[in-house]
């Protein structure tokens, strides 16, 4: 019985550490933009080959 | 500008931009706004194809259209009012979800300590935990049904969430009392009001996030219309204004390509306007200073100045919706399967309730022991599959539709759907394809042709257009030069002087006007006495190509059927429906259209109104209608049909008031539609049989007093996998008869014809 005292808040709390950052994430928007967000972890910035530079709009500033 | 105020110094806007496809899109459009003076924030929303720009509200605006449009990519500011509603209910639904799948969860576990056999205390212990826990949880997340509930019994009628909220309350009073007031433990059951609520808002989240995907994708088709207009401002120059912002009197700069944003009258300038997306009209109208422009319509063939007469407000798009409004308050198509099945069900079980209370009361004389059974009773019958079984198929059923190009904003359209006896369908731009094509290109000769051509090249008119496919159409052709001198005469056709020779591609009647050098000096003033009505009042549109005023070749113009017109009205007559077709053109028009796919019941030159009287007429004689159209003029049609389809083409109000919209150009998709929908139907009927014959297994169960809280809880859940599972099922099968179906059909989706706005 003892052990309860201290499990059920433990587990408790726990579930609601979870169910709070379930809310924060929806309410930053996380979800808003979900195909987008699989296409941007490809996007390596700037990290590019130094020669051979691909300019994708056709003007002089390409990065 | 229609833009957001979010602090002192900054604002926000957004721009909708269709063509944002992957990766690479996102990428240059945030690197290459976010470069621009001024932008603090530049995001990319793949999802809803959305670009949010913020900057310093201090200075000038950016050039974001600008900057996009040399990026390659329309864009346009997106203002939808009513989208804002709808995005609240969403966040609201999944935070109910998580809230109530966090209760579920733990007093579930809590639960399974208590039936596995705790001691006296620790189970009074683990029921005040599940209290607590409980009861907030239902106040909030059981809002949605209590909400629906109290509506539909202030409006003296019943749904499906009467019999749940009822359940829901009752079983926590009788909870909360044992628990709390008479400290006992047998009759508590927290765990089911709170699983109940769980697994409905399952079904009600899902229903929700596949009308919000439609409605997404559906406004992402709007890149057709514009969001406002260029307005000559009384200095010099120009100004871009939303929709809203225009008002009667603004002097709308209109270039060819573009549409028109509201009603107007031409100030200056002459051209010809396709009306097809608005009244039917298959054939172009020739407008000159004092005609009115409709809104929707699209300029073609020069610039105009027009002064507005109406803000949007007042429109003929607007007198549309007005219809449309009043048809959807007015009428209703019918009650969802689920509030049918409740309308008895419910009573049912509550009078089983009330019975077995009173039997109870009568042979134990127990009055706490008889609520217990008859609140056992609304437990175990509690509605949870019957709430699971509609909103899971339809889902799993617009997916399926969705991957096959066709959206479906409600899942009550798929149970209205199988009702249908009779397809009314629209002509211009829904059984033709609502381009004029040319008939006769066989019969020209190459050097005729070719010189039509390199005119037709500098021209956006359907005609032009039509010549140019045609003469694609031929293999191995060559291109000729596009000359220079080629000028296009509003409402005429187009002429090119070479070498001495005048050279004209139009109406007849122009073209062949005798040549003179004098004569050119006070050609416009010529034109003007020409009657605009020489269209003959056949089905055939005739342009031809003279030298000199001397015919060297005939255009003739059709609006020619969609490939597939024939085969599916064929396939839906051979189930057995009544084809009608209902249209704003021409009668010779419509007449030669019905004939070649053998409609013996058709109307010409109807009016929005009419077109309604039509469907309103079917509906009386007893007949289910489904309405397919894609004109402004269809719009009220399609609200007041019992279920009606619109193409992806179709314009604004048209998709908007379509229960349904098939994005890829073919007919086949109405087929496709009807078929998945009796699947779907059989689904639902297997699902609420499931259910209901649970439902029927466990009263006895209850009325006779056996229910302890662990079989209520075993038999909810078991009940709603079951119904679960049933649905999904259709995925796996499914996917193998979608494949042989659509295999045959042509997958082009629609390209859209978009002016430059911006």
């Amino acid at each position: 019985m003892r052990e309860f005292i201290f499990l059920i808040p433990v587990s408790l709390c726990l579930g609601l550490i979870g169910l709070a950052a379930f809310m924060w994430a929806l309410r930053k928007e996380q979800y808003n933009d979900l195909d987008g967000a699989a296409h941007r972890i490809l996007d390596d910035d700037d990290d590019r080959p130094i020669s051979t530079v691909i300019d994708d709009s056709g003007s002089g500033n390409g990065g | 500008m229609a833009s957001k105020v979010l602090d002192k110094h900054h604002r926000e806007i957004v721009f909708s931009v269709p063509d944002i496809k992957c990766g690479g899109c996102i990428n240059r459009i945030e690197k290459r706004i976010g470069a621009l003076d001024n932008v603090t924030k530049v995001r990319v929303n793949l999802t809803s194809k959305q670009v949010t720009v913020k900057w310093n509200s201090q200075q000038d605006p950016p050039a974001v259209s600008h900057c996009l449009r040399s990026l390659g990519y329309i864009s346009q500011i997106s203002v939808d009012p009513l989208d804002t509603d709808r995005d609240q209910v969403i966040p609201y639904l999944i935070r109910a979800l998580a809230v109530a799948a966090f209760a579920s969860g733990n007093i579930m576990l809590l639960s399974v300590s208590v039936w596995s056999g705790a001691e006296q205390q620790t189970k009074h212990l683990f029921h005040v935990l599940s209290a607590l826990i409980a009861l907030p949880a239902v106040a909030y997340s059981g809002q949605v049904f209590f909400h629906s509930a109290w509506r539909s019994l202030r409006h003296r009628s019943t749904n499906m969430d009467v019999p749940i909220s009822i359940g829901i309350l009752l079983t926590l009073g009788l909870s909360c009392y044992d628990t709390f007031v008479r400290q006992s433990t047998d009759a508590v059951y927290f765990e089911a009001p709170v699983m109940l609520v769980f697994f409905l808002l399952i079904g009600r989240t899902l229903d929700h996030l596949m009308r919000k995907k439609a409605s997404t994708a559906v406004s992402g088709l709007a890149k057709l219309q514009p969001s406002g207009a260029w307005i000559s401002r009384v200095g010099n120059g120009v100004e871009y204004r939303t929709l809203s912002e225009i008002v009667p009197g603004d002097k709308l700069k209109i270039a060819a390509g573009e549409y028109v944003a509201v009603d107007c009258l031409v100030d200056s300038g002459s051209s010809d306007v396709d009306c097809s997306l608005v009244t039917g009209e298959s054939v172009p109208r020739n407008v000159h200073v004092g005609d009115k422009l409709l809104a929707g319509s699209r300029n073609l063939t020069a610039g105009l100045y027009a002064i507005a007469t109406a803000d949007v407000k007042d429109s003929y798009l607007s007198q549309m919706m007005s219809i449309i409004q009043n048809i959807e308050n007015t009428r209703s198509k019918g009650r969802r399967l689920a509030d049918k099945v409740s309308v008895w069900y419910a009573p049912v079980v509550h009078l089983a309730a009330v019975l077995s209370f009173i039997a109870w009361y009568y042979l134990t004389d127990d009055l706490h022991h008889s609520v217990t059974i008859a609140i056992a009773v609304l437990i175990i019958t509690c509605p949870c599959a019957l709430g699971l079984a509609v909103p899971m198929v339809q889902v799993v059923i617009a997916r399926r539709l969705f991957e096959a190009g066709i959206l479906v904003k409600d899942g009550a359209a798929l149970e209205r759907l199988v009702q249908i006896d009779t397809v009314v369908f629209d002509k211009t731009g829904t059984l033709t394809t609502g381009k004029p094509q040319l008939v006769n290109a066989e019969a020209i000769e190459p050097v005729a042709f070719e010189m039509a051509v390199a005119m037709a090249r500098v021209s956006q008119h359907p005609y032009s257009q039509a010549i140019l496919t045609a003469f694609q159409d031929r293999a191995g052709t060559v291109f000729p030069e596009e000359p220079e001198t080629a000028i296009e005469l509003a409402g005429y056709g187009l002429q090119l002087m070479v070498a001495g020779c005048r050279y004209r591609l139009g109406r007849p009647v122009w073209a062949v006007e005798p040549f003179s050098e004098s004569l050119q000096q006070n050609e416009s003033s010529n034109h003007a006495n020409i009657s605009s009505t020489v269209e003959a009042q056949t089905a055939l549109s005739e342009s031809v190509l003279t030298c000199n005023g001397e015919v060297i070749a005939e255009f003739l113009f059709e609006d020619s059927l969609r490939d597939e017109a024939v085969s599916t009205i064929n396939s839906l007559r051979a189930q057995g429906l009544h084809i009608h077709c209902l249209s704003g053109d021409s009668a010779s028009a419509v007449k030669s259209c019905a004939t070649e796919l053998a409609i013996d019941q058709f109307n010409a030159e109807l009016l929005p109104d009419e077109k309604v009287a039509y469907v309103d007429t079917l509906a009386r004689s007893g007949h289910k209608t489904m309405m397919i159209g894609d004109g402004l003029n269809d719009a009220p049609a399609l609200a007041a049909a019992h279920v009606s389809m619109a193409p992806g083409s179709a314009s604004e109000v048209g998709r908007n008031s379509a229960d349904l919209v098939f994005t890829r150009n073919n007919l086949q998709a109405v087929l496709q539609a009807i078929t998945l929908a009796h699947i779907a139907n059989r689904s639902i009927k297997q699902n609420l049989c499931i259910a209901l014959a649970y439902n029927a297994l466990a009263l006895p169960l209850a009325i006779g007093g056996w229910v302890t809280p662990l079989v209520a809880a075993l038999a909810m859940s078991a009940s709603s996998i079951v119904v679960m599972a049933n649905a999904l099922r259709l995925n796996a099968w499914g996917c193998l008869t979608s494949h042989s179906k659509l295999s045959g059909l042509n997958n082009s989706v629609v390209t859209p014809k978009v002016g430059q706005y911006a």
